[in-house]
């Protein structure tokens, strides 16, 4: 074993580097780090309940794109009756106006990367 | 095993120069086309 | 929106444990929401188009058109050729209608320009290769794209006889000069083509190029309406005066129609 000080540096190394995660969020300050999200000030109700949106909305939004694009059903009954146009830049954004704040802010914390801002357009500009 | 390949003459490493240029080459146009798309190539 | 999901969303206001169990049988129900069309909207058994060749002919008229629908639709202006797209454009009379010229086709048409789209055939050939259904035809004949599920294959772009489509060879967003916020843009890798202003139609306006040519050339240079409707103003169009359609060899039967 006369290898053993080589060993324990390269282990050392390995350890380091599969830890990265950890010690990086750590020294960054951001462990605690929790997405706050920017509501919208002037309304206090979305389309559907809050707990529904929080973990419904992306396959409410996928219905809205099915129905808007195929079959051409471009209005939203909401469970309280009242009625909705189905649109990401124009019903969405106009009550949670800032995106960055909003949208991104717990997609970035998750890690996904939802492919709608490829094509749809932030009224405000990206 | 890794040595036997650090070690030759003049000759070897221009070879191995000229290989790694076209690897390079290679792998800059992946790069680009990944950004700039099927533009790259049509 | 159907019971179950009604009673899903009920379910949910309740609580988490309400959540967990509903949430399996919601997703696997699918699509059960309730929608509606917009007030106003237009609808049709066929829509076509007659455009009067004479009237689209001089270069006002086509620019508009060409600046109507491209400005609306976020269209790309691309100079190179190959990365070009396009959704409304102008070609020679020879080139649109090969297999209507001949060596001594009349002088006034032999090289006037045409204003082309998308022929929304009757039998798309487009829809058919699609191998995702990212193209289909809609009830009232709008062959459309459903830009989500568009993959890039061109095949579509292979098996239009009219060069419809445009395939996005690079991002198209730096090539818009004013991003119209009311639709989408597209993304690099996906083909597009007209939609006959499918997002105008549910609003209840007509397509932007019907407006912008009859607003320039004059009422009638285009004729859009519901072919469905034996006393619609496209089927007296069609009924009193000679039109033709690009290609019909092909059976494709486009319903964009040309007056000669």
């Amino acid at each position: 074993m006369h290898d053993a000080g080589k060993v324990i540096i390269g282990l050392a190394i390995f350890v380091l580097l599969i830890t990265f995660p950890i010690w990086f969020t750590l020294a960054s300050g951001k462990a605690g780090h929790r997405p706050e999200l920017e509501l919208p000030k002037n309304e206090t109700q979305c389309v559907e309940s809050k707990e529904y949106m929080k973990a419904w909305h992306m396959d409410l939004l996928n219905d809205w794109r099915d129905a808007a694009v195929r079959d051409g059903k471009r209005m939203y009954v909401a469970e309280d009756g009242k009625k909705y146009v189905m649109s990401l830049s124009l019903t969405c954004l106009k009550c949670h106006t800032n995106k960055a704040k909003f949208c991104d802010e717990c997609h970035n914390y998750v890690g996904v990367v939802p492919y709608c801002w490829d094509c749809h357009v932030d009224p405000k500009g990206d | 095993m890794l040595e036997k390949a650090l070690e030759g003459s003049r000759r070897y490493w221009i070879w191995i120069g000229f290989l790694l240029a076209i690897i390079g080459a290679g792998v800059i146009a992946y790069l680009l086309q990944m950004r700039d798309g099927l533009a790259v190539t049509g | 929106m159907d019971e179950s999901r009604r009673n899903f969303l009920k379910c949910s206001t309740v609580g988490v444990a309400g959540l967990g169990l509903a949430v399996p049988v919601a997703t696997a129900i699918g699509k059960a929401l309730t929608t509606e069309t917009l007030p106003g909207h237009l609808s049709a058994k066929r829509w076509a188009l007659v455009v009067d060749i004479a009237k689209c002919q001089s270069p006002d008229v086509q620019h508009a058109c060409v600046e109507a629908c491209h400005q609306i639709h976020n269209v790309p202006n691309i100079e190179d050729k190959h990365h070009e797209v396009k959704w409304i454009w102008k070609q020679t009379y020879t080139e649109a209608f090969p297999d209507q010229v001949h060596e001594y086709t009349e002088d006034r048409l032999k090289d006037a320009p045409v204003l082309v789209l998308c022929n929304h055939c009757e039998r798309p050939p487009c829809v058919r290769v699609c191998p995702t259904q990212a193209t289909f035809k809609r009830a009232d004949g709008i062959v459309m794209m459903d830009m989500h599920r568009c993959i890039g294959c061109r095949y579509c772009i292979a098996a239009c006889p009219y060069g419809a489509r445009s395939f996005n060879w690079k991002d198209p967003v730096p090539h818009i000069k004013n991003v119209h916020a009311n639709f989408p843009t597209r993304c690099k890798g996906v083909v597009e083509k007209c939609n006959l202003c499918a997002e105008r139609l549910a609003q209840g306006l007509a397509p932007a190029c019907v407006e912008a040519a009859n607003r320039v050339a004059g009422p009638d240079a285009m004729v859009f309406g519901d072919l469905g409707q034996p006393d619609s103003n496209v089927a007296r169009a069609l009924r009193t005066r000679h039109t033709i359609r690009r290609k019909p060899s092909l059976g494709t039967a486009p319903h964009v129609f040309y007056v000669v």
